[in-house]
């Protein structure tokens, strides 16, 4: 087992890991770590407990307890033997590690004027394992060109969490930054800026991307998403600027900035339908405003799997594609 | 006769010797002492301002010191790079590897041993804390380490020459 997010679990742990079979690993998504509880593997529609032998059960029969030292040493390995330097992560509640794998961690948190100072006594861990799906926006992208501006159109992605929207994101980003057009047209590809606040889109290591997001792409990492896309916007000139999960006042703010000064935006926000969208007030006048002239709602189901449908800025429907998933 | 004379000349180099080394324990004790406190000092500056992750921070603090600090701070870093171990482990195998080249004491291991235990576990301020705790400690520990080496010393020195000559007048 050679990834890159076991590195940071003790020997205990990972020798309940290695015990996954080999077809499994591929489709898990999330491993979960309480202290005493037994380890929990996430797959996209299920879940499996780790037990004793090896098996994969979803009732949580006797198996591997993971103990105080063992969550002390996550933690340890998670912030590279440095607490003090993760202070700010610890505060928002995550760390990703290299390979943009993103880790929750809960425990006890220590307030100081209202406001989340640390999390001590560190006692849970999910950590999101993040994958690279190269092609999967192809069939999606001809839903959002603009034939008019040889680009794409302002595009908001809606999508309850874990449904791929992190991922659609970036191979978006990779198809447009290298031109990865549709057959039919031929355009030139367009210079990408992406706001990666939380180190997962590009899954940048001292800058640089480790995921393929396009070769005409520029990554502003670990910036707030607001700040950065001005900042992109006055230093990099980009054509689009692709941020994730936008869902602040300044991030609202900051998308009518940069909408207005000629750019296209591709962002997402979490939610089930547009209308879920509007019923917050930032994204209110966000939709109001006519900024987005695209919409791609992922929905799912468990006999269909993942149903992408884009709507147009009314609210019609123009296209849908189904992709079927067989996890476990 | 002369193989009398090689002998006494053998005794009393030997007796010298064994007085130098005694002393040069005294002075090389107070002088890594110091250079631990600045070790140390570099430390805090390397976390309090600079946030260096620890296995960096210790790397960097090496490569500013001499031989043996030098190798306690790099054995410490490399551990935790190569052996996947955490710091209080690290810390602790660098301390007992590089302890026979040290002329510390076993208090002095003891509070480098506690300080192990602090390293890198918390936020900001409590490093700090601990790493002034330390300081102040290893402060403390210096100015005893002078008063020894001003006491002892130079009679180190002399009683090695002393029981030289001592053995020599009862053999001849």
């Amino acid at each position: 087992m050679s990834e890159t997010w076991t590195a940071c679990l003790p020997e205990s742990i990972r020798k309940q890991i290695a015990l996954i079979p080999e077809r499994l690993l591929s489709k898990m998504e999330e491993v979960r770590i309480r202290e005493g509880k037994p380890i929990e593997i996430g797959f996209r529609d299920d879940y499996r407990f780790i037990n004793d032998s090896g098996d994969l059960g979803r009732l949580p029969k006797v198996g591997y307890l993971p103990t105080k030292m063992d969550c002390a040493f996550i933690l340890e390995m998670l912030t590279e033997h440095s607490l003090y330097s993760y202070e700010e992560q610890l505060q928002k509640g995550y760390i990703t590690l290299r390979g943009g794998h993103r880790v929750g961690i809960v425990g006890q948190t220590t307030v100081e004027s209202g406001k989340v100072r640390h999390v001590k006594d560190v006692a849970g861990f999910n950590i999101r394992i993040a994958r690279e799906v190269v092609g999967c926006s192809r069939p999606l992208l001809r839903g959002i060109l603009d034939q008019d501006a040889h680009n794409i159109h302002n595009t908001l992605i809606i999508s309850p969490p874990q449904q791929g929207k992190t991922t659609l994101l970036r191979d978006f980003s990779r198809q447009i930054s290298d031109g990865d057009w549709p057959s039919y047209v031929n355009w030139p590809s367009r210079k990408v800026g992406i706001i990666d606040e939380r180190s997962e889109l590009a899954a940048c290591v001292q800058g640089v991307p480790s995921f393929q997001v396009g070769t005409r792409t520029d990554v502003l990492d670990g910036c707030p998403k607001a700040e950065g896309m001005m900042m992109m916007v006055r230093s990099m000139s980009p054509h689009v600027i692709v941020v994730d999960e936008i869902g602040r006042e300044e991030d609202a703010i900051a998308i009518d900035e940069v909408a207005h000064a000629g750019i296209r935006i591709l962002c997402s926000a979490h939610g089930y339908s547009i209308e879920d969208i509007r019923k917050r007030p930032m994204f209110r006048k966000l939709l109001e405003s006519g900024i987005f002239q695209r919409y791609l709602v992922i929905g799912h189901t468990y006999a269909q799997g993942n149903i992408y449908r884009i709507y147009d800025a009314y609210g019609k429907e123009l296209h849908n594609h189904i992709l079927q998933r067989n996890i476990t | 006769m002369w193989m009398k004379v090689i002998g006494i000349i053998c005794i009393l180099v030997s007796g010298m010797m064994w007085g130098f080394i005694r002393a040069s324990k005294y002075r090389n004790r107070t002088k890594q002492l110091r250079a631990l406190k600045f070790a140390i000092k570099r430390l805090e500056t390397e976390i309090n301002y600079s946030l260096t992750p620890l296995r960096l921070g210790l790397h960097k603090i090496a490569a500013s010191c001499d031989f043996p600090i030098q190798e306690l701070f790099e054995t410490a870093s490399s551990s935790m790079e190569n052996q996947h171990l955490d710091v209080n482990q690290a810390w602790r195998m660098a301390i007992v590897q590089v302890w026979p080249k040290l002329d510390l004491k076993q208090q002095e291991k003891d509070l480098l041993v506690q300080f192990g235990t602090t390293l890198g576990i918390s936020n900001r301020d409590d490093q700090v804390k601990h790493i002034q705790l330390i300081m102040q400690q290893l402060s403390l520990l210096e100015e005893h380490a002078l008063t020894d080496q001003s006491k002892h010393e130079q009679s180190s020195k002399s009683i090695g020459i002393m029981l030289a000559i001592l053995i020599v007048l009862l053999f001849v």
